[in-house]
């Protein structure tokens, strides 16, 4: 008997074995990409909040300050006025990307000759060095000789100074509309070709018409698609840095001093890590809230299909 | 005659938009050879005349572009090699190998898409800085050469519709998990490997904000900075910038004619959730 319970509980141990193997080698597989999430991602996360509370110039040794930082922020107008900056762009950003977006799709949805190069054409802006096609487009709209202003010119378009303080942020909206829009375009036109058919032939027969068909149809089953470009185009707008730091340099005056480009000041420039902490913390927290509103809205008008 | 309407409207949009994104592109070629003096010419000349390589040469000696162009190229493809092998171990590992676990892992893994860059940068700044990685290549490659969330992901979802048979086969023909997974699975998804791989690259190049911040001294610059850079010495040159731009975007452009159809591709498994 006791042989018996022996040879079970070699058997078992030889059977556990080469799962055991097994979970070893999946950890193994993963171990390299989590430890460093875990590493140079979750830590730094959590450590910006512990970061924030303090006051380092990274010459000294840290001093605690409690809330200090955040006391001060609400204090700074530097601080406020870069907010309402790029909540402005934001609000320039997104709807004029999607509004041509739809434009777009509505022409490269049709069965037109050629159709497939104009998609080719609309990403290359998308792939390209966003700080080397920033200086271009500094020297597409320059006052002296920028070649815009002549082209507008033709229209009767009076010269535009497309960097004085009214207008430069625009120019940088501009200039990323330019660079984004044909990816947000190709997203969307694989979310109207994902949406059947048969929608469109029985609400025709139902005497439906192109306007009707796009406000029922197409908006409502096009959603899932909308929410991901809206979640992920708010989280990029909200960290616009590289068109701004070429174009602009955050001016004339503060004009164009997006919220990254203040964070990024106060970390490397005036070297307030914590003070940079505590903004992050806050464009962190707006970053979820926002998330969360979308997803929410979203959540209760998603139309079933199944 | 509705329809030919229709279609003309259609192809109207379509070339005026495709214009506009392309005549950036075909402006900064025109003034990169021009010669400096017939840059400010009124009205402007389309087609350069006459015809001057001088700009590209005054980059090439005076700013060095040859060394940052060197720097990021290697930059790029130590970063394209690593992503690439430990996002598919990775997605390997959280789509064909069961393990205790293995599922919570992932979610919160997937979690780290919803962490701006932004939130990290200070920290991450201060620990490379520890590490005593500042001013040196690993502060650029290390923190990102073993993959992110979205690669991950992306290689996972095509993991998952490879047949569980041919993984079977290979076992029963003794192939270990890690013998299966470089000579049944690698092969297998090669072309979401080239996918994910465009992207990778695209992203190294282009990466300025983390470079900007962490490498200082002028011969260990990349090209994303030293092109903005260029501004301050080159001030109102334009044909010296554009010349630089040319440079700069050259590889991505040539990139990108070859593999558009990856970029496509890219998307179509981006948009997907």
């Amino acid at each position: 008997m006791r042989q018996g319970a022996i040879e079970a509980a070699v058997r078992t141990v030889k059977k556990r074995k080469p799962l055991n193997r097994n979970w070893l080698i999946g950890y193994l597989f993963i171990l390299p990409t989590v430890g460093a999430y875990v590493i140079f991602s979750l830590i730094p996360t959590v450590a910006v909040f512990v970061l924030s509370l303090f006051a380092w110039d990274l010459v000294g040794s840290p001093a605690f300050m409690g809330i200090d930082n955040y006391i001060r922020m609400f204090k700074d107008p530097l601080f406020l006025k870069s907010l309402k900056i790029t909540f402005t762009y934001v609000a320039y950003n997104i709807p004029i990307q999607y509004l041509l977006s739809i434009l777009l799709v509505l022409a490269l949805k049709r069965p037109l000759r050629g159709v497939k190069a104009f998609r080719v054409i609309y990403l290359i802006p998308w792939v390209t060095t966003p700080v080397a096609i920033a200086i271009v487009w500094k020297w597409v709209l320059s006052p002296t000789g920028g070649v815009l202003n002549y082209v507008l010119d033709w229209f009767g378009v009076d010269k535009i100074n497309w960097f004085s303080s009214a207008m430069a942020l625009k120019s940088i909206v501009m200039v990323n509309v330019w660079q984004y829009t044909g990816f947000s375009t190709l997203i969307m036109l694989i979310g109207v070709q994902s949406i059947p058919q048969i929608f469109y032939e029985s609400s025709q027969v139902d005497g439906a018409g192109r306007v009707r068909q796009f406000f029922h149809i197409t908006l409502p089953l096009l959603k899932p698609t909308l929410l991901f470009l809206l979640v992920t185009g708010f989280i990029g707008s909200f960290q616009v840095f590289d068109s701004v730091y070429t174009m602009t340099d955050g001016g004339p005056g503060d004009s164009t001093s997006v919220y990254y480009f203040v964070i990024y000041k106060h970390a490397f420039q005036f070297l307030e890590m914590g003070y940079a902490s505590a903004m992050s913390v806050i464009l962190f927290v707006i970053l979820m809230l926002v998330t969360l509103v979308q997803l929410r809205l979203f959540r209760n008008t998603t139309y079933d299909l199944s | 005659m509705k329809k030919i309407l229709d279609y003309g409207v259609s192809y109207s949009v379509l070339v005026f938009f495709a214009l506009i994104s392309l005549f950036p592109f075909f402006w900064m070629v025109s003034t990169a050879f021009k010669d400096k003096k017939s840059v400010f010419i009124y009205p402007p000349e389309w087609i350069p005349d006459p015809i001057v390589f001088d700009n590209f040469r005054n980059v090439w000696e005076k700013v060095n572009f040859g060394v940052y162009l060197g720097n990021t190229a290697f930059i790029t493809v130590i970063l394209l090699v690593s992503q690439l092998l430990f996002c598919s171990m990775a997605a390997y590992g959280f789509s064909r190998i069961s393990f205790p676990g293995r599922d919570i892992i992932f979610v919160i893994f997937l979690g780290s898409l919803m962490i701006p860059q932004i939130v990290t940068m200070i920290p991450l700044y201060l620990l490379v800085k520890t590490l005593g990685w500042l001013d040196t290549f690993k502060a650029v490659i290390v923190p990102s050469m073993f993959g992110n969330a979205f690669g991950v992901f992306f290689l996972r979802q095509f993991f998952l519709t490879i047949p569980k048979d041919f993984e079977d086969a290979a076992r029963i023909d003794g192939a270990g998990v890690i013998r299966t997974f470089v000579t049944i699975i690698l092969p297998m998804a090669s072309s979401a490997l080239v996918t994910l791989g465009v992207l990778t690259f695209v992203n190294a190049w282009n990466n300025f904000q983390w470079p900007l911040v962490v490498l200082n001294s002028p011969d260990k610059q990349v090209i994303s900075v030293a092109i903005a850079n260029l501004q301050g010495r080159f001030t109102s040159d334009w044909t010296g910038m554009m010349a630089g731009a040319l440079i700069t975007l050259a590889p991505i452009l040539l990139i990108f004619v070859i593999a558009q159809k990856y970029f496509v591709q890219s998307i179509h498994m981006s948009g997907f959730k």
